[in-house]
């Protein structure tokens, strides 16, 4: 069975945009993806993140055949985005959280009977998915009234219904839930997750700069950072993979105050950040480590020191933590 | 080829929609139509006899003349901008990616959106010689066939330059030679309000470049004259080699040009 989306080496550079690049000697270009490969197995729900600017925008609109790649390609359901564009557009739906890609005079109905006819439903095919794409997103109220008078919540709605028309296989969702108040994010959010991956069983493509959004609903992650593919797998794969620092919860028991400074003269610590004193003796103490192997030593140094090691808990990075160092550095 | 059919109707469909949105749209097309033509109804009332003997080949009313000339240019303009006006108008409204990533192919995307115009087009034509003809007493012969049949030929003539324009916006975005050099030539020296005879004559042989010329001689003998199709027999041969020239040609440039935006990433920008 052939893969939902395979990505091989696709690399692509856009022109700079300046009275420099008149002259043909002197024109530069910006690399907007550099050799990205990935696979989405079927059914899944794949992240791409990264922060604005990454080339997430650019690797999905390769993969909806909107621009072509300088380098590489990507097949989607083994079929290759540069000889087949046309039988891919029958398997994917393009979601993006663009406003301006309706008919903003025309009433929501009458934009997805238009878009629904470009996807070659029949007259029957196209009133019965519409009904259904539009009870499925709750548009009912609305979506006799023209497309101007709609929330950024009911116009994105919308565009997640069209993406949805002629029941696609594979959604490619570019920021779907940018500019969504944090109710409708939320609601959007567990409509991707619970009806179309898990009901469904759709593959969902999804690009976002969100954390958060990435850690709730992807199944697996590729973390884009100026075009480049820095880890690809789990979340808890991506952070083991990149995490740099390690923390540790101590509690300890001790009548000393400068435990800060004798535990940041061991090589290897970076940081001891004191929490909280739960009585006069009993403190917790955060302490970030270069390396797990700097335990020991730690530990020995508040032994020697005559403190009362009570507990000593490993902490587990959030992903933002790890991309900040990654990214970041 | 059903799929495409119905693909067509919706655009007509869609555009109508967005056109009865703007109630006052059409009701406003009117009045200029009608003033232009009082402009040079009295024009010709004050200096029609000046070029009289150069009209005699056509029925000798300037009036008449120039109402051909108003009258056709709408499809002359039309078949010139709407490919490259449409590409604009979707990218800057932002919903030619959409269109896209349907399987739909831009041609036929591109030729859907324009139906709508020449549908409106034909209404103006319409009421131009309705307009010329009840109120300015334009005198009009019936031969509505033969006007038809180069009619058809000429939009087809147009319509490929028109392609070819549009692939120049296609990727360049703004600045468009092809509709600099068809335009503004056609406007002067095609013959639209006045005869190309007046012209000296190495202007003359410039203006039998412009389908536009053979298009509204053959109109005006079919339309002023009363002539039969046998009389414009050279005009739509000239008219039949435009359009075998031109139409290869615009197709394979627009596919360049749809290549060249596409690896430029370029498409849906303007």
């Amino acid at each position: 069975m052939p893969l939902a989306i395979e990505a091989i080496g696709l690399r692509k550079q856009f022109k700079k945009v300046g009275y420099k690049n008149l002259l043909p000697w002197k024109r530069q270009s910006i690399p907007a993806l550099m050799d990205v490969s990935f696979e989405v197995e079927k059914e899944e729900l794949f992240g791409i993140l990264g922060p604005n600017g990454a080339g997430k925008t650019t690797l999905i609109k390769i993969l909806s055949t909107l621009i072509l790649p300088d380098s590489g390609t990507a097949l989607i359901n083994g079929y290759d985005i540069c000889r087949h564009e046309k039988k891919i557009k029958n398997f994917i739906g393009y979601i993006t959280s663009e406003e301006r890609s309706f008919y903003w005079r025309l009433t929501g109905r009458q934009n997805l009977y238009f878009f629904a006819a470009l996807y070659n439903l029949s007259g029957e095919e196209t009133k019965r998915r519409t009904e259904y794409v539009i009870k499925l997103l709750d548009l009912e109220k609305a979506v006799d009234m023209p497309f101007m008078s709609y929330s950024s919540g009911i116009k994105q709605r919308l565009s997640v219904a069209r993406g949805l028309l002629c029941d696609p296989e594979i959604l490619l969702m570019d920021e779907p839930t940018r500019s969504l108040d944090p109710l409708s994010k939320l609601h959007l959010q567990q409509f991707i997750k619970e009806t179309l991956v898990g009901e469904q069983k759709k593959t969902v493509f999804l690009a976002t700069h969100d954390l958060s959004e990435a850690e709730y609903l992807c199944d697996r992650l590729a973390i884009l950072s100026q075009g480049k593919i820095i880890a690809t797998g789990k979340i808890d794969e991506i952070k083991k993979s990149l995490e740099r620092k390690k923390k540790i919860l101590l509690k300890v028991k001790t009548q000393t105050k400068d435990i800060s400074d004798k535990l940041l003269k061991i090589k290897g610590v970076s940081g001891v950040h004191i929490f909280s004193y739960l009585s006069d003796d009993i403190a917790t103490l955060e302490v970030a480590l270069s390396s797990e192997e700097i335990i020991p030593f730690v530990l020995a140094q508040l032994v020697y020191e005559k403190i009362g090691i009570l507990s000593c808990i490993p902490q587990e990075p959030s992903l933002k933590e790890v991309l900040e160092q990654v990214i970041g550095s | 080829m059903k799929q495409n059919l119905k693909k067509v109707m919706a655009f007509i469909k869609k555009d109508f929609q967005e056109a009865v949105s703007y109630k006052l749209a059409f009701l406003m097309q009117v009045a200029p139509i009608f003033l232009s033509l009082a402009i040079f109804f009295f024009l010709s009332k004050a200096f029609g006899q000046v070029i009289s003997k150069e009209l005699e080949r056509y029925s000798g009313d300037f009036f008449s003349f120039v109402l051909i000339g108003l009258a056709f240019t709408n499809y002359y303009t039309l078949g010139l901008t709407s490919f490259s006006s449409t590409i604009r108008d979707a990218q800057l409204k932002g919903t030619l990616e959409a269109l896209l990533v349907t399987p739909t192919s831009l041609s036929l995307i591109i030729l859907s959106s324009s139906l709508w115009a020449f549908f409106f087009a034909t209404l103006r034509v319409l009421l131009y010689l309705f307009i010329g003809a009840f109120f300015f007493k334009a005198k009009l012969m019936s031969n509505y066939l033969g006007a038809g049949l180069i009619l058809l030929l000429t939009i087809v003539a147009f319509c490929a330059i028109g392609i070819l324009s549009a692939s120049f916006i296609m990727v360049f975005k703004r600045g468009d030679p092809i509709y600099w050099i068809f335009g503004t030539a056609s406007a002067i020296i095609g013959g639209i309000y006045f005869p190309i005879s007046v012209l000296p004559s190495f202007l003359q042989k410039c203006a039998a470049l412009l389908p536009i010329t053979h298009a509204l001689e053959a109109m005006r003998l079919l339309l002023l004259r009363g002539y039969g199709l046998e009389a414009v027999w050279p005009q739509i041969k000239i008219l039949i080699l435009f359009t075998l020239i031109l139409t290869p040609l615009s197709m394979l440039s627009f596919k360049y040009a749809v290549k060249v935006a596409k690896k430029e990433g370029s498409l849906t920008q303007y």
